[in-house]
């Protein structure tokens, strides 16, 4: 990758998506040419030909004298570079889905695309327990060099960026709005992490809101950018199952974590696993499918505690039943297990196993 | 004519005696009452008229001028009925005893009986301090003030009544002083009616121990009022002193009447979340007491705290911080006690239900944020105990059995509550929630092994730093709850638990 802001092609690839917002029109190009250059250099004939509807031809003319210095100039003061479809530093897998986006902005380092990559998505609402899973996942997955994709939003999303950050690993998000827009704001933190020494993504403009209709269409990236999507705790419109279909549309492989029948949290992945998604309803799973060691090992803690919550979380008031324990030193031993991050306590108040 | 008499009053908190003079002279015939009284006081000429003459004593028909001195100081309510009336019948001849050993507070009515008044029991301790010996008040006041000592309180029950007693003809016994005993304490609720809930239950003991401010969030039904109103049960007793401290605020605020005179059980106070700050820190044209002072040595409950008007909770900063307040009108500064145990309850979420095992949660991520922002940060940082308080189901309902009564847990909070007595007794402070920066120095060293497991779980729990004195606040007490000279590993590691709302993990 050149330190330039962007190449020759990718500068012609952003005037026309200045020119002509809408979509259909790149798609258009990108169909019936071979290329940005071999477009802008065809007489406008020939282009009519082809269907290139009149009405637009004046604002070709405007495209072929556009500058776009004042835009690069302004992308480049952000730090944010940009990447068309023809540059070879283009990730291949997402070259080859259907719709492409023709430009990408991006921020931070563009290599971790390059690698293995897996993409790991669910919903903003979700249970304790289904973060903890997401968190162990991207964790183990980006310590033996997987890069974690994901779209930043709250909940499991937040989750999968941060289990690769906690383990020094790559991860890196798509954005469905501009990258000088920090959405949701509570992910902050992640978004720094990111823009520093992950990578970020957009096919939005600097100053584009988050509006509703960004994200379906930012799902077809996250899925594309990788071979593998996991989805973990998906309600039954959660936008993962958006990105899920996109997958399957993609021909990617669709894995899923199953919930409790009654659980409004899995709704969603337990109907992609009733439609043939992959199941996963344990780390040795990923490790098989992964084709991954765990060097880590379990540690091995003989409390009693852990023995009763092997079965189900359980409240503080079943853990006193089950251990005849007092509560005082029942609640001492239960930090000290917090701590060291081998139990954790779920929304409803249930004390739940870590590994 | 001239005749004087003693009287009491009050503002706020503060008491001044005053002496009714009574000068009559020749002249066409008037009655003034100078001195800055109040509406109250001046209409006090209609009854003390109308009371003299239907006890068939004679009203002089010539100039009457009443001084209420110190005459800066501004008078209100009707207590100088009495004390007028009796000035009168002296400066008239009708009362020929001498009458310096004695003072008189009392409402009249028209046909010369005494009604009760507001505020006896600081009147009576005012007056046994300057050293008047006899103190004349209506009947049903006599219980209150009688808990004074070196007083005695002559029950009355009429303007012809009281004039008997003191020429001699009748005689009336004085009211017994008394001592207040711990058995009047009959509490209507027990813990052990909670079933479950162990982890609150503990959190309250703590809080019975060291008076911390506890915050309960669970769904609606769980059972935070039921816990929150039997936290007095399992609080220590009060001591004579602390009875006669709060039985003056309840007095100042009339709250007394009706029979329970004295305030011998610590107070609960659960007012409604539409209260406004005046309601609640006190106020108004006389600058009474609110509810925070109310629930002074007791405990004030706010359920739905999230719905309280954020100028009114922001009125508790000062007050939680220095347990008292001090409110300020035109005319008046008055400074109450507010040293009271703040339990407040709060939904997890808008619905109520985030969390819940059996309700569907309807909110989104961000309103269950916003929900949880609307507490402001600096009240947070004033709630040493965060608790968790969960909805039972039916089948868990019926299979707890229930635990340890109110009058057994109760005893371990007393021992824990003398120890830090013991502990502080060269300190300005009384309880472990009390403690200052410096006193968490002195008094909360660590170990080494100690140190390190709370430096520890400030980082890998999320804490944040702020709630490192807190940690140490709290197992302070829970040590004293287990008699432990020092505080150990386990003490802290317990009083993490109650930290849950400062728990943040950035990454989800």
């Amino acid at each position: 990758m050149t330190d330039k802001t962007l190449s020759a092609k990718a500068s012609l690839w952003l005037a026309t998506k200045i020119i002509f917002p809408k979509e259909i029109i790149h798609r258009w190009i990108l169909k019936n040419s071979s290329g940005i250059n071999n477009f802008l250099a065809r007489p406008e004939k020939s282009l009519t030909k082809k269907g290139w509807p009149k009405i637009l031809l004046k604002d070709l003319r405007k495209l072929k004298y556009f500058k776009v210095e004042k835009y690069i100039r302004k992308l480049s003061e952000n730090n944010i570079k940009a990447l068309c479809i023809e540059d070879l530093s283009y990730p291949p897998l997402l070259k080859n889905i259907e719709d492409p986006p023709p430009l990408l902005f991006f921020k931070g380092n563009l290599e971790i695309l390059l690698k293995k990559t897996v993409s790991i998505v669910g919903s903003r609402k979700c249970s304790k327990q289904g973060i903890a899973f997401a968190k162990k996942v991207s964790n183990l997955l980006s310590k033996n060099g997987y890069t974690i994709i994901s779209g930043l939003a709250l909940g499991i999303d937040a989750a999968a960026h941060g289990g690769a950050i906690e383990g020094d690993g790559a991860t890196a998000a798509v954005l469905g709005c501009g990258l000088d827009i920090v959405y949701p704001a509570m992910n902050k933190e992640i978004f720094k992490h990111l823009e520093n020494r992950g990578c970020l993504l957009s096919e939005h403009f600097l100053g584009d809101k988050p509006l509703k209709h960004h994200f379906p269409r930012r799902n077809r990236i996250i899925s594309g950018l990788s071979e593998k999507l996991m989805v973990i705790e998906a309600g039954e419109r959660s936008g993962a199952l958006i990105t899920a279909n996109l997958a399957l549309e993609q021909g990617r492989e669709v894995l899923a974590v199953p919930g409790n029948p009654n659980e409004i949290y899995s709704k969603g992945s337990n109907r992609l696993i009733k439609d043939g998604a992959f199941l996963i309803d344990d780390i040795k799973d990923i490790e098989e499918l992964f084709e991954i060691v765990n060097n880590e090992k379990i540690p091995k803690y003989s409390d009693p505690l852990l023995e009763i919550l092997k079965e189900k979380p359980l409240s503080i008031e079943e853990l006193e039943h089950a251990s005849k324990d007092s509560t005082p030193s029942l609640l001492a031993k239960l930090t000290k297990l917090e701590i060291e991050k081998i139990i954790s306590k779920n929304e409803s108040n249930k004390y739940f196993l870590l590994f | 004519m001239f005749a004087h008499v003693h009287g009491f009053h009050y503002l706020g908190l503060q008491t001044y005696r005053i002496n009714v003079e009574v000068d009559i002279v020749a002249g066409l015939p008037a009655f003034n009452i100078v001195g800055l009284p109040d509406a109250a006081i001046k209409e006090s000429r209609e009854r003390v008229r109308s009371a003299i003459q239907n006890s068939e004593f004679d009203f002089p028909m010539r100039k009457i001028t009443v001084n209420l001195a110190p005459a800066d100081i501004k008078k209100e309510g009707p207590s100088f009925d009495l004390p007028i009336a009796i000035s009168i019948l002296k400066a008239t001849g009708q009362i020929k005893q001498p009458l310096n050993d004695y003072c008189f507070s009392g409402e009249l009515s028209l046909t010369g009986k005494v009604r009760p008044i507001k505020g006896t029991l600081l009147l009576a301790e005012k007056a046994a301090k300057r050293g008047t010996s006899f103190f004349l008040l209506p009947e049903s006041n006599a219980r209150e003030a009688a808990l004074i000592e070196n007083i005695k309180v002559i029950p009355v029950k009429s303007l012809l009544h009281t004039v008997s007693y003191l020429r001699g003809s009748e005689k009336i016994t004085h009211f017994p002083s008394y001592e207040v005993k711990q058995a009047t304490e009959n509490f209507s609720e027990d813990l052990s009616e909670v079933k479950g809930q162990i982890l609150a239950k503990r959190a309250l003991t703590i809080s019975a121990a060291g008076a911390h401010n506890m915050l309960m969030m669970g769904s609606p039904g769980a059972g935070k009022s039921m816990l929150a109103k039997r936290l007095p049960t399992i609080m220590p007793p009060l001591s004579k002193k602390e009875i006669i401290d709060i039985t003056k605020i309840f007095s100042v605020a009339g709250l007394t009447n009706n029979g329970h005179n004295l305030i011998a059980k610590r107070p609960y106070r659960s007012p409604h979340h539409t209260i406004s700050s005046a309601g609640l820190v006190g106020g108004g044209q006389s600058a009474k007491p609110g509810e925070i002072s109310l629930s002074h040595l007791g405990v004030l409950f706010l359920d739905e705290l999230t719905e309280f008007r954020r100028d009114s909770l922001e009125c508790l900063r000062q007050p939680l911080e220095e347990g008292k307040i001090s409110i300020s009108r035109a005319l008046r500064q008055n400074t109450y006690p507010a040293n009271f145990c703040l339990i407040a309850a709060i939904n997890p979420c808008r619905c109520g239900f985030y969390g819940d095992k059996v309700k569907q949660c309807l909110c989104t991520p961000s309103e269950i944020r916003r929900y949880k922002q609307k507490i402001s940060g600096p009240l947070l940082e004033r709630i040493d105990l965060h608790v968790n308080v969960d909805r039972l189901t039916k089948e868990e309902l019926i299979s707890y059995k229930s635990n340890e009564k109110s009058s057994e847990i109760r005893q371990i909070v007393i021992d824990a509550y003398s120890r830090q007595k013991k502990r502080f007794t060269k300190e300005k402070i009384n309880l472990n929630s009390q403690m200052k920066p410096a006193h968490i120095k002195k008094y909360c060293q660590l170990n080494k092994e100690s140190l390190e497991f709370i430096s520890q779980a400030v980082d890998k729990l999320g804490l944040s730093g702020r709630s490192y004195d807190k940690i140490l606040r709290v197992s302070r007490t829970i040590a004293d709850l287990q008699s432990a000279e020092d505080i150990k590993t386990e003490h802290i590691a317990e009083a993490i638990q109650y930290r849950q709302y400062d728990r943040q993990n950035t990454f989800g």
